[in-house]
């Protein structure tokens, strides 16, 4: 089934204004992985737009071919 | 940019308050974010801007991290030794200033410690020329008191209580 996937400015954006935890919210926010890690690749380290990228790269690791292909024989 | 790698007894260590009787406390992003953020807070001194911050003269720059906190477990009423490490709460920090009554960040302090509901983020900075290491906060304020004994400056005590998961760490 494919999965809803938010836009990446939108999610930036609510871990940006969030008073909770960054962890908690990144972990349920839905966006597209490769998008993360790109932007994070070319966002400025000292920005609130990198430290939300940052959150968000954690939970949304890039899937190479092996663990995608571990993830099928499970 | 990185952190410098020193080791920490050369820096020295000092405390800033965001100003404003009613302050809009950094978002949780936005205390890992020194430049335009945290820098606002923190005076020149400490090689910020101090645009929207003022320094806490306190005694001594309270130790500030987390408290323990463990869960313990029993199971179907036979008791378990193991302690499960749980995240743990942050510490709160007991401080005590000398009591200047026309101190502004004081009476800042004195009016949030009443009022109990008030969020201000809170930094504490570590020097050491032109490096800086800040580590933001946001917390209320409780239990102020001031202490006239006669036999020595008046003194005011009061506590800090970081909000929960709202701490950042930057660099300059």
């Amino acid at each position: 089934m494919e999965q809803h996937v938010m836009d990446l400015d939108d999610a930036i954006a609510v871990l940006q204004n969030t008073y909770a935890s960054l962890e908690s919210i990144a972990r349920f926010l839905p966006v597209d992985a490769e998008e993360v890690h790109a932007a994070l690749a070319d966002a400025d380290p000292d920005t609130s737009e990198a430290i939300a990228l940052q959150a968000l790269a954690k939970y949304n690791p890039i899937k190479t071919k092996q663990n995608v292909a571990d993830t099928e024989h499970e | 940019m990185a952190a410098p790698n020193k080791v920490l007894p050369g820096f020295a260590a000092s405390m800033w308050m965001q100003t404003s009787a009613t302050p809009t406390p950094l978002s949780t992003a936005n205390l890992s974010v020194w430049s335009a953020q945290v820098a606002t807070i923190v005076g020149t001194a400490a090689n910020g801007t101090g645009t929207a911050g003022t320094q806490l003269n306190v005694e001594a720059v309270p130790a500030f991290g987390q408290d323990d906190a463990v869960a313990s477990f029993s199971v179907a009423g036979t008791r378990q030794s193991d302690k499960i490490p749980v995240q743990s709460a942050p510490t709160s920090l007991s401080i005590t200033a000398a009591w200047n009554p026309s101190d502004a960040a004081l009476l800042l302090i004195r009016g949030d410690a009443y009022s109990g509901t008030v969020d201000r983020t809170y930094v504490i900075a570590s020097v050491d020329g032109a490096s800086t290491i800040a580590y933001a906060f946001n917390g209320r304020v409780s239990e102020f008191k001031i202490d006239a004994q006669p036999g020595a400056e008046a003194k005011c005590t009061f506590t800090i209580n970081p909000r929960g998961n709202q701490y950042g760490w930057s660099n300059t």
